[in-house]
């Protein structure tokens, strides 16, 4: 039934400067019609009997897909629309926000079946025409927005549907998180023992259901087996993850790198920046390397160092400032960008 | 090593303790521990069931993605927390969104050196849009922000500030205050921003003005023209694109040039 889509620029030929921004594209039994989606008493509309063919336009890189309507040309009858004439015979439909291969697909069943041939249609084209008396079937602009709001409770009793059902799972959940919390207030509190397999236990199912981990910070902090697992895949250690990895396993697997005695770990510069360095990496070394490099060219800013030394620019900041934190390196600041020299100030005392 | 010890004495004072519970009517944590691990198999059941009948809906409408992260978020559940949450392995949201986090960060990276690290929300949508191709599932903008909120995780480097009606994404550590954020909204409508326009605006001094404008210079966020009539103007290349959009042909270009 009715098709419809959402950000459709409407074009009149070839042209780029007559057209028609951010519409939505309507599709019905027995004509096309654009709707402005702001304003909805502007819309324009074809039928569907003067299309001659229609022709797919793919996406592309720095381009919508399109739908090229061509028509036949303009009956004496017609009323009047956007343009009194105009040289071209077809309009250009431009999808901001995909859906040209659904509505082409469907444009094309109805110019298949024609089935305006067999219904009665109004030619009227004015929104504020109400529906004529005595007519049995919703025809007009009228109609094929009734027909539309059918086909909208339609989907969204499907829609409403899955709330339903996921309204009633999220209670559930719910329950689930209210028990999880006694749970961890009693083990804060220390009434009841558990062992560490059980607290464990319990972290892993916080984990199953996604539920922040209230228990006080332990040796592992929120990891669980899991992410003691990914810390050894990343150290290199098992195979490496196939998967996606959410970012917050990420972290925590990283958390646990040093406690697990792996050869990586997590460094969190000043700034907040967060590193996985190697263990054997010292700050020291890292410092020294830094004055090294100024010094030899006398002053450095963090893209010049990062090109020199073959890191990413944001490593590169955070080295030189540390050694400036460490009194190696000193700053000149100013809106050509941070440059960094040597710290005379301390060794020429 | 147990914490429960055996022997008599642990047995006696278990079950003293086990008495008082029932007295004040509350239950022993490991009976509830135990309670947890049935429910979470029935949850799991449930879920799978949800999942056969809904995953689809999950996957192709975004405003049901929304709807179903909200309502997780009011029970205090995050869906997107671990790869290896029921949610994820079952609805399959987790993937969803880690792969977009992924795309939104090459797409930052690509415009970098652009922009210096500031885009847009419409800009950032319509390029990971192109970058998933025309086969991919749609995303809404919502998604884009969930995404990049879990990419905070990653440390510093990717926040989102509000400006005008819309957002700007930064994807590196660059240091905004206040200050900085309210110049970026004010150079909204135009793309670029004056000394006078924000003293006239923001009634603020020279000097602060002048600051905050070096340091938008400085982290490669704007670009200096000496050249524009009158006074200087800074111009925010984040801004850019939704201005200057219209895409145009030869002719027009040529036609353009005087």
């Amino acid at each position: 039934m009715p098709e419809q889509e959402r950000h459709i620029t409407a074009r009149e030929g070839a042209s780029r400067k007559i057209k028609f921004d951010a519409g939505t594209l309507l599709l019905s039994t027995h004509r096309l019609i654009w709707r402005d989606q702001k304003n909805h008493e502007c819309c324009m509309a074809i039928l569907l009997s003067q299309i001659v063919f229609i022709e797919e336009q793919a996406a592309g890189i720095g381009k919508s897909g399109k739908i090229v309507v061509h028509l036949h040309p303009a009956p004496p009858n017609k009323e009047p629309g956007p343009f009194q004439s105009s040289k071209n015979s077809y309009i250009k439909l431009s999808f901001k926000e995909h859906g040209q291969i659904e509505f082409y697909r469907r444009l094309s069943e109805e110019m298949t079946q024609r089935r305006w041939e067999n219904m009665p249609v109004s030619q009227s084209l004015q929104t504020n025409r109400g529906p004529q008396p005595g007519r049995i079937r919703a025809v007009g602009i009228v109609g094929i927005e009734r027909k539309l709001e059918e086909k909208r409770k339609e989907t969204d009793k499907n829609i409403s549907e899955a709330f339903e059902d996921l309204s009633k799972l999220m209670i559930k959940a719910k329950e689930m998180v209210e028990l999880s919390k006694s749970i961890a207030n009693k083990i804060k509190d220390k009434q009841g023992d558990i062992t560490e397999d059980e607290t464990i236990r319990f972290k892993s199912y916080l984990l199953s259901m996604g539920i922040a981990n209230p228990v006080t910070r332990e040796t592992y902090g929120s990891g669980t087996q899991y992410h003691m697992q990914l810390a050894k895949q990343l150290a290199g250690i098992l195979q490496a993850p196939l998967e996606l990895l959410s970012p917050e396993d990420l972290v925590n697997a990283c958390k646990m790198l040093e406690a697990l005695k792996l050869p990586l770990r997590l460094r969190v510069f000043d700034s907040g920046v967060m590193v996985i360095e190697l263990q054997s990496h010292k700050e020291e070394e890292m410092v020294a390397s830094a004055l090294e490099t100024v010094s030899s060219k006398g002053s450095l800013t963090s893209e010049e160092s990062a090109k020199l030394v073959g890191m990413s620019v944001l490593l590169a900041k955070e080295r030189l400032l540390l050694a400036e934190k460490m009194g190696h390196l000193c700053r000149d600041d100013s809106v050509e960008g941070l440059r960094f020299y040597p710290n005379l100030f301390m060794t020429q005392s | 090593m147990h914490r429960r010890g055996v022997g008599a004495g642990a047995i006696a004072k278990k079950k003293l303790a086990e008495a008082k519970y029932k007295e004040r009517g509350t239950v022993l944590a490991e009976d509830q521990l135990a309670q947890m691990s049935k429910q979470l198999d029935m949850f799991k059941t449930n879920l799978e069931e949800f999942a056969s009948k809904h995953k689809q809906e999950i996957r192709k409408n975004p405003e049901f993605r929304v709807q179903f992260q909200d309502m997780c978020a009011t029970i205090g559940v995050d869906p997107l927390a671990s790869g290896k949450g029921f949610w994820s392995e079952m609805l399959g949201v987790g993937d969803f969104y880690y792969e977009l986090g992924v795309q939104i960060i090459e797409v930052c990276l690509a415009l970098k050196h652009r922009n210096g690290g500031l885009i847009t929300l419409e800009e950032l949508h319509q390029q990971v849009l192109k970058g998933r191709g025309k086969f991919a599932q749609d995303v809404s903008q919502d998604d884009l922000i969930r995404a990049i909120k879990k990419l905070k995780a990653l440390g510093t480097g990717f926040c989102i500030i509000p400006v005008g009606g819309t957002y700007l994404i930064q994807s590196v550590p660059a240091e905004l205050n206040m200050d900085h954020t309210v110049v970026l909204q004010l150079a909204e409508k135009n793309g670029y921003v004056t000394v006078s326009e924000i003293k006239a605006s923001l009634k603020w001094e020279t000097e602060r003005a002048r600051q905050v404008l070096e340091h938008l210079l400085k982290e490669g966020l704007a670009w200096l023209d000496l050249q524009a009539p009158g006074e200087a103007h800074y111009w925010l290349p984040a801004l850019f694109t939704d201005l200057y959009s219209q895409e145009i042909t030869a002719e027009e270009a040529r036609e353009a040039l005087p």
